[in-house]
């Protein structure tokens, strides 16, 4: 069983090991692996006979499907053990907190065969990275040597974000190449020049990204020892504001890498090495049929639209430094899908906006890393979790646009945020779709609300601070189904083993924020006949920052447009986020009196209004456009998140769920009456629903909403005039659509439905 | 004789009403492959529980369905009975339609936290039957109405192993900017 | 009824389903007994498994019950109570804005999960909370959790940062006696690093309960579980508080039995992180999670018997199947152990579990031709063979031949074989195009392959080398699965023991008698510290271990033992400086800190534990150490059995042994297979596969290739062959 040493002496051995290593050494190249003919071949394969490496017919599990199903077993506990075991090596909150790392075993084509529980989504970006490795003939130099410790970070090359750190061996037998295992967790910083904390979303230019390293040998096994280079250390804690966190995210990643070739040589030996070659393939062809049929068999053929909007705020705070990047943004995510009778899914992208000097431009590695997140609660639910999804699922990304970034000059600090907002409609999409065909336990409506705030400063001499929150990261609603509501912090969907984590331990790790609240803000939900999850608070007092504290947010959501266009069924969509800072407040003062303090930022606000809470000033942000903000002692910091989306209209809702959420304090009475109209009424101790008046007030909304409306042929005479003049309000939006109409498919869909003449200019 | 399986036909009926055990649920959840004829059942259940004779096709959504009519088309139909026409142009043309354009409109819908009314209109679209809320948007100004869904109609058919006898690729063809062309038209008329 | 001049110890371990007895006599002789749980009142239940053991030996219980120098029950009394919703409705006071906090539930919708329900978001719900959410009070108030820095850079644990608004307390208590709860528990944040909040409001209840005239009883989280870790603090308090005296009087119940049984002695329980104690120990909800604890105990007993410092301890029953491991004679413990998908916060001896029992569900998957395992279980309706509607590995079990259907649970019910064949034909073989018995066989051995990777995986993930462990085997149904252990992993041993079925009893039986406390501190003994600042920081631990020392005396003698009967054991809860969300419990040789030397003599307690654990990767030393919490054991002497040796017999067993033959499948056809009584089977006799030994309670297969032999305590040795 190999080792990894980094203990005190490693430094010592490193040298020692690296003086035989270079001795050892015949060439640049090592053995012939022939990466880029095993992938051209396997494509041609998957073109030509629509199989997975041309697998027609199953024969190992056809001969015999119980050992297949154990050497999948095999699989899985092999993954899932080197996660389980490595992440105590890890200091970060991230990763030992919320086990937000993950490990992997790919075939040399890069697929991933199966990942660990964790941050499975990274399946999406690995086999790009190997192809990357391609490109940048890695083969030729520096070689893939059976003693190589490969490391990599860098969104060009595959990576979600530079804060997703990859650790890699590559696993020979025989002298062949026959797998790659992988250890990737996201680290509490990766050295961003603007934001702190793996938050990167002011980062206008790629030499903004922080610290980045394409596919690197960064160290290699001497003996049965692995060794990190010291170089590679050093970088790692010196151009990061965490370095000894990231020294020990490093030596996990590795330990996990280790101990999954470990457990593949063992298999190797105990099924034979020509059963595990094959057999990695029919699994993953097997797992590519098991997502068709599911798409086949359980979902609505047909076409499904779908969009979201994102502004984006760098105006006046790039002016002197990035001038190219001081503007505003509204950016559009087209979201067009076509599920085939053949179980194919194909979505089409054409009009999202263009790549431009913001952080979320989102190369092929990033995308698809952020959009499979979702997928697979519902397509890819097996043990192992493959890409398999991606030969049945297939992305159309236009080419310039952020979805499919061209330069070399933009920013790609977060695209995975972009993934995940597709990867977000997509699911919604299958939901309903499922909903469509009668498949109502698997119909809901996913909600990757996640959400993460940074930041940085100094105590006092040589002591910093360096802050990467993740509350709300590892607590997200589930969304409602036709049949039940939305539940609050059920889940990560970028990781199914939820965990928000303890107060007590963030506290310790983020001294100058003491927690006021981590509770559910009245009537914060999309309403509907499913009600959408009630939102979170996260409220905090700045408390003794020493020198300087800033904090930074960073989430799935922004504060101007809704998460998500579009309604389900006429329930609302999901809320907007926030982050409230309210500067230079009495709070401490009230504290010391024993005084009420808010629990959240509407709360705070009433109590601002009445007098019974001073602030000097108050700044507002949306989830995803919070910069570094200075704050100070008796500042608050409220958050409020994942408020999520309904299903069906309001005044279709029972009324004992109303009465529910009236007496759980969730719902006030004047929001039951007026958006469900539901009359309820204290009882005693309890509350009542009023059957009777309930049915008046529900009629009376109905003569309302019958009053006020237009029939839409008013509103396209109206808006396609709009439309005309360029009357589109917000001038960001104008060049929104200016943009978006000069990619084909959306310019067809925008002309022809406003009836536009082909001359027409935006 | 009473069908016990988890999958009968009563079963899908009280998951549609939202009846269904949890713990049932969960066990539909985890059937790796499902029951291969759901989609005939929640169809009969979906027929049983509308007023109106003609056939269900397909459902769009809460309230909407696609229904044959004898002359051999084929509408979208609320379960009102209020019916929007052809299922291949958009019902949200056929709709009656409300925009919240002011801060204090979008508040009384969006509590505690609204989108921004200077970016964005609610848009909310009502069946001028029996004004339920079928729909909600909240876009820009000039963004064209989401078509949720075009259904492969024939498809699900053939799928399920009963192919529809006036099965043809017409049926799979947006019809809404023939709509919209006709509007235009009287407008620039 | 007076004793026969004989001395016996009871133990019982009271499962959901069956309650077992392991009935010990001075000379080590031993009887097992079981009876159908009775939930409720358990003392029938009690009293009837214990009758089962005397029959054994044609005694009577009140016989046994005059000589019984020791009687441990250990059982579901307080878990059924909560399960059933039949606990006290509880009033929770938070801290501010800590309301919602039983509801979110730090996002564990996940604990009980089978891995292929994982990735289902649609199963991931919360359980339901312990409280309703009308009867949790926020309160104003907040004290500092401390922090990884230097002293002086920011606030020390403790310190109050917000006071606590006495007026809200007792607005709050009002309304919650109004609400008409029972018991009132009191939760605040950083309660571990200053208890004064918590203290002041609970004392403000109090009053506001007298005055009220009502008998409402009010508990501080600090005071049963004095941890960090919020969420699962507040979970301990409400167990506690809802179900803890309910399981004390239901204890009181057996006790009663026993006594009026013409037991002289207290009746004993067994707590989570494996001691025996008093029933009227003070923080019942720490017996709640005891349902594996007995089987480790008993490996642990059996290590020193069998002089084997390491032990992977394998647990089968119908339902779930769980590995602990005895590491150089010690058993690890956890601080957040599930209870019914609720995590708590007590230590806990530490196993890992999965849902891979011999009642567990067998779906086939035509489409994809998958075989899946679980998640359910037939647990005690064992599978078709006798009530459960699906198919199980037990029905597999019968229909291979290597359980047969007269001899399950000593012949109390008959299993169906032929209905399990015909199931298994119609779902399993069929829809998997093979024929039935491959099928079965496979299906067997894709389970085998499940046990040997979690057996493997415990130990190999830990970064030790299997060799040196011998996998001991019980649980009812550990026996006729043990062949399947075997596997791709070396290891030094396997073995079982002939009442594997009560063996969690025996476990019981052999506890020591401590009590173990805990109290928090936050000392970071960081490198560029200077001798003397250490030994200043440790004031903190020394005052820790005193105060604790005091409530063991008090708590002790309480339960009638002299302060100098009393031996003290301490030890600290420590990680490295920069690590987060879990520390490590090691032992230190002295009960004081006075020196630099004794510091780093604690440091290095720590890292000896923890490189126990993790691999060399895993190590930090020049980031320092951060000391989290002490401990303290205060034991007091109990008697434990004697398990005695026999005299070794020929290697051949007796004829008499022999009780026939039957077919067996073992995976390559049939086999006409030797059947032999386990309880004929002596020591030094040798039974060569292929081979089935049956007792009334379980069933050991040996293929061909291997044999079993019973050495000097009739532990059975499973062996290859040469």
């Amino acid at each position: 069983m190999a080792t990894v040493d980094t203990t005190a002496q490693a430094a010592e051995m490193d040298r020692g090991g690296r003086k035989r290593a270079a001795a050892g050494r015949p060439s640049l190249k090592g053995a012939d692996v022939g990466l880029a003919r095993r992938i051209e071949e396997f494509d041609t394969a998957i073109r030509e006979t629509g199989h997975l490496f041309g697998i027609e017919r199953l024969e190992l599990m056809e001969a015999d499907p119980i050992k297949f199903d154990k050497f999948q077993w095999r699989l899985f506990a092999a993954v899932n053990t080197a996660r389980e075991t490595s992440k105590y090596v890890s200091g970060s909150p991230a990763a030992v907190g919320m086990a937000e790392l993950v490990d992997m075993l790919a075939v040399p084509e890069g697929e991933v065969v199966a990942a660990s529980a964790g941050l499975a989504g990274h399946i999406g970006s690995f086999p790009i990275m190997v192809r990357k490795m391609v490109e940048r003939d890695c083969e030729e130099n520096p070689g893939i040597r059976e003693t190589d410790i490969w490391g990599c970070n860098d969104p060009r090359a595959g990576c979600p974000h530079p804060t997703d750190m990859y650790t890699y061996l590559p696993v020979f037998y025989e002298g062949d190449l026959v797998c790659w295992v992988t250890g990737a967790n996201h680290v509490a910083d990766s050295g961003h020049a603007i934001c702190a904390g793996g938050v990167p979303i002011f980062s206008p230019t790629t030499y903004c990204d922080g610290l980045t390293y394409g596919p690197t040998v960064i160290g290699e096994r001497v003996d049965d020892t692995y060794i990190h280079y010291e170089p590679h250390l050093r970088m790692l804690a010196g151009r990061t504001r965490t370095g000894s966190l990231n020294i020990l995210d490093e030596k996990m990643r590795l330990t996990g890498a280790v101990m999954l070739r470990d457990r593949v040589l063992e298999i190797i030996r105990d099924f034979g090495l020509e059963y595990f070659k094959r057999g990695l393939r029919e699994v993953l062809e097997r797992e590519r049929r098991a997502v068709a049929y599911r798409f086949r068999n359980w979902m609505m053929p047909g076409r499904y639209r779908q969009t979201l909007f994102r502004p984006i705020e760098y105006r006046g705070l790039m002016e002197s430094l990035f001038p190219q990047a001081d503007r505003n943004w509204v950016t559009h995510h087209n979201h067009t899908t076509r599920l085939t009778p053949e179980g194919e899914c194909r979505i089409d992208l054409d009009g999202t906006s263009s790549q431009d000097y913001f952080w979320v431009n989102g190369y092929e590695g990033p995308f698809k890393m952020g959009a499979t997140f979702s997928s697979i609660g519902f397509i890819g639910q097996t043990p192992l979790v493959n890409t398999a999804l991606y030969h049945v699922l297939e992305y159309e990304r236009p080419l310039g646009s952020l979805a499919n970034p061209t330069r070399d000059d933009v920013s790609a600090a977060f695209g995975n945020a972009m993934g995940s907002w597709h990867g977000v409609l997509a699911a919604r999409t299958w939901g309903f779709s499922a909903f469509l065909r009668g498949f109502l336990e698997e119909a809901y409506l996913l909600e990757h609300d996640w959400e993460l705030f940074g930041g940085e400063g100094t105590a006092t001499e040589g002591i910093g601070w360096a802050i990467g929150d993740f509350t709300y990261e590892g607590g997200e609603p589930r969304g409602p189904s036709s049949w039940r509501d939305g539940e609050a912090m059920t889940l990560g969907a970028g990781n199914p083993e939820g965990d928000f984590g303890e107060a007590e331990e963030w506290e310790y790790v983020e001294p100058p924020l003491l927690v006021l609240s981590r509770s559910l803000i009245p009537d914060y939900c999309a309403h509907g006949r499913h009600r959408g999850a009630i939102g979170i608070a996260l409220t905090q007092m700045v408390c003794d920052p020493g020198e300087y504290l800033t904090l930074n947010a960073c989430g799935f959501a922004g504060s101007k447009m809704n998460a998500v266009a579009m309604g389900v069924c006429g329930g609302y969509p999901h809320l907007n986020s926030k982050t409230v800072f309210f500067h230079g407040t009495n709070a401490p003062q009230l504290a010391e009196r024993g005084e009420r303090l808010p629990s959240d930022f509407a709360e705070a606000k009433e109590m601002v209004a009445r007098g019974e809470l001073e602030v000097e000033r108050i700044q507002e942000f949306g989830g995803h456009e919070c910069p570094p903000v200075l704050v100070e002692h008796g500042d608050l910091v409220c958050h409020a998140h994942h408020a999520g989306s309904a299903w069906g209209d309001p005044i279709d809702r029972h009324l004992d769920l109303v009465v529910e959420d009236v007496e759980k304090g969730w719902i006030s009475t004047a929001v039951a009456r007026g958006v469900y109209g539901a009359v309820v009424e204290r009882a005693g101790e309890g509350w009542v629903g009023d059957e009777q008046a309930s049915g008046r007030e529900r009629e009376r909304i109905r003569a309302e909403r019958k009053r006020r409306a237009v029939p839409f042929a008013e509103l396209y005479r109206e808006e396609r005039q709009r439309v005309l003049d360029g009357d589109f309000g917000v001038a960001e939006i104008g060049e929104m659509f200016r943009d978006s109409a000069s990619y084909p498919h959306w310019r067809e869909h925008f002309y022809g439905f406003w009836q536009l003449p082909d001359d027409h200019e935006i | 004789m009473t069908d016990d399986r988890l999958t009968s036909k009563e079963n899908i009926r009280r998951l549609v009403d939202g009846e269904l055990p949890l713990e049932m649920v969960h066990e539909l959840v985890r059937m790796p492959s499902k029951d291969e004829d759901r989609f005939w059942k929640y169809l009969e259940v979906l027929q049983e529980r509308v007023e109106w004779p003609e056939r269900i096709l397909a459902r769009l959504s809460d309230h909407l369905y696609v229904v044959a009519k004898e002359d051999g088309g084929r509408v979208t139909k609320c379960d009102c009975g209020q019916e929007f026409g052809d299922y291949r142009v958009n019902w949200k043309l056929g709709c009656l339609v409300h925009c919240r354009r002011s801060e204090e409109q979008v508040r009384e819908v969006f509590t505690v936290v609204a989108p921004d009314p200077d970016y964005v209109e609610v848009r909310e679209y009502y069946c001028p039957g029996c004004q339920s809320q079928l729909g909600v948007e909240v876009v820009p100004v000039g963004y064209p109405p989401l078509f949720e869904v075009l259904p492969d109609v024939d498809a699900v058919h053939e799928l399920g192993g009963r192919p529809l006898a006036d099965a043809d690729p017409e049926w799979f063809e947006d019809r809404t900017a023939a709509r919209t062309a006709a509007w235009a038209r009287e407008e620039d008329a | 009824m007076s004793s026969n001049g004989r001395r016996y110890q009871l133990a019982l371990d009271a499962g959901g389903t069956m309650t077992d007895t392991f009935l010990v006599d001075e000379k080590g002789e031993w009887a097992l007994g079981k009876a159908l749980s009775s939930i409720g009142d358990e003392s029938g239940s009690y009293l009837e498994s214990v009758a089962d053991a005397c029959g054994f030996w044609g005694l009577d219980s009140e016989t046994v019950h005059a000589g019984t120098e020791s009687d441990l029950y250990t059982g579901t009394v307080g878990a059924n109570a909560l399960l059933t919703g039949e606990g006290k409705s509880v009033g929770l006071l938070v801290s501010i804005g800590q309301r919602d906090m039983p509801t979110l539930d730090r996002a564990f919708t996940w604990l009980d999960h089978h891995p292929t329900d994982l990735w289902k978001y649609q199963l991931h719900e919360h359980p339901r909370p312990l409280v309703e959410r009308r009867n949790v009070k926020a309160v104003t108030e907040r004290v500092a959790a401390g922090n990884y820095l230097p002293p002086g850079v920011h606030y020390p644990a403790g310190k109050v940062v917000i006071p606590l608004d006495e007026e809200g307390v007792r607005r709050a208590v009002e309304e919650l006696l109004e609400q008409g709860v029972e018991a009132i528990g009191v939760c605040f944040l950083n309660s571990h690093a200053n208890p004064a909040h918590e203290h002041r409001a609970a004392e403000i209840a109090r009053e506001a309960v007298a005055e009220s005239g009502g008998d409402v009883s009010v508990t501080c989280s600090v005071d049963i579980c004095p941890r960090q870790k919020e969420n699962a603090r507040v979970k301990s308090l409400l167990v506690e508080c809802a179900a803890g005296e309910i399981c004390r009087q239901g204890l009181e119940r057996v006790e009663g039995a026993a006594s009026d049984a013409g037991l002289r002695g207290p009746l004993q329980t067994l707590v989570g992180y494996g001691a025996a104690v008093d029933i009227r120990y003070p923080r019942l909800y720490e017996t709640f999670v005891s349902g594996p604890v007995g089987g480790l105990l008993g490996g642990k007993a059996m290590a020193e018997i069998l002089d084997l410092p390491n032990l992977a301890c394998v647990d089968l029953g119908g339902t779930s199947f769980e590995v602990g491991l005895l590491v150089e004679r010690e058993l690890s413990l956890t601080t957040e152990p599930n209870f019914a998908g609720h995590r708590l916060n007590m230590p806990m001896l530490d196993l890992q579990s999965i849902g891979a029992g011999a009642g567990t569900e067998i779906h086939a998957d035509p489409a994809m031709k998958r075989v899946h395992l679980g998640p359910k279980s037939a647990g005690y309706h064992v599978g078709v063979c006798l009530d459960h509607p699906e198919i199980t590995i037990s029905d597999v079990s019968v229909v291979l031949g290597l359980l047969s259907p007269d001899n399950f649970l000593g012949g109390k019910v008959t299993l169906d074989r032929e209905r399990a064949k015909r199931a298994l034909e119609e779902r399993l073989a069929e829809p998997l195009g093979l024929d039935l018995y491959t099928a079965a066989a496979g299906v067997l051995d894709l389970q085998h392959a499940m046990l040997q990777d979690l057996i493997g995986d415990t130990v190999a993930a830990k970064g030790y080398d299997p060799l040196e462990y011998t996998i001991l085997v019980y649980g009812g149904a550990g026996p006729l699965h043990l062949w399947g252990m075997e596997g791709h992993v070396e290891f030094g041993g396997l073995a079982t023991v002939p009442w594997a079925a009560a063996f969690s009893a025996f476990g019981a039986a052999m506890a020591e008698y401590f009590h173990r406390y805990e109290k928090a501190v936050n000392c970071a003994f960081l490198p560029e510290l200077s001798g003397g600042e250490k030994v200043d920081l440790a004031a903190a631990m020394n005052d820790a271990w005193a105060q604790l020392e005091r409530q063991a005396v008090r708590e002790l003698e309480a339960e009638g033992f002299s302060s100098d009967q009393v031996t003290l054991r301490h030890g600290i809860a420590a990680r490295y400086v920069g690590q987060l969300f879990s520390s490590w419990n090691a032992y230190v040789d002295k009960s004081r800190i006075e020196t630099a030397a004794d510091v780093d003599a604690a440091c290095e307690a720590f890292e000896r534990t923890y490189a126990k654990t993790y691999p060399a990767g895993a190590r930090h030393s020049e980031a320092g150490y951060l000391v989290t919490g002490v401990f303290l054991d205060a034991a007091v002497p109990k008697v434990t059995p004697t398990i005695r040796k026999h005299p070794m017999r020929e290697r051949v067993p007796a004829r008499s042994a022999r009780k026939g033959s039957r077919r067996v499948h073992w995976g390559e056809g049939w086999v006409e297979t030797e059947v032999w009584d386990m309880d004929r089977l002596e020591s030094g006799n040798r039974v060569e596969g292929p081979a089935i030994v049956e007792h009334p309670m379980t069933t050991l297969p040996i293929p061909a290739g291997r044999h079993v032999s019973f050495d000097e305590h009739r532990v059975i040795w499973y062996e290859r062959d040469g």
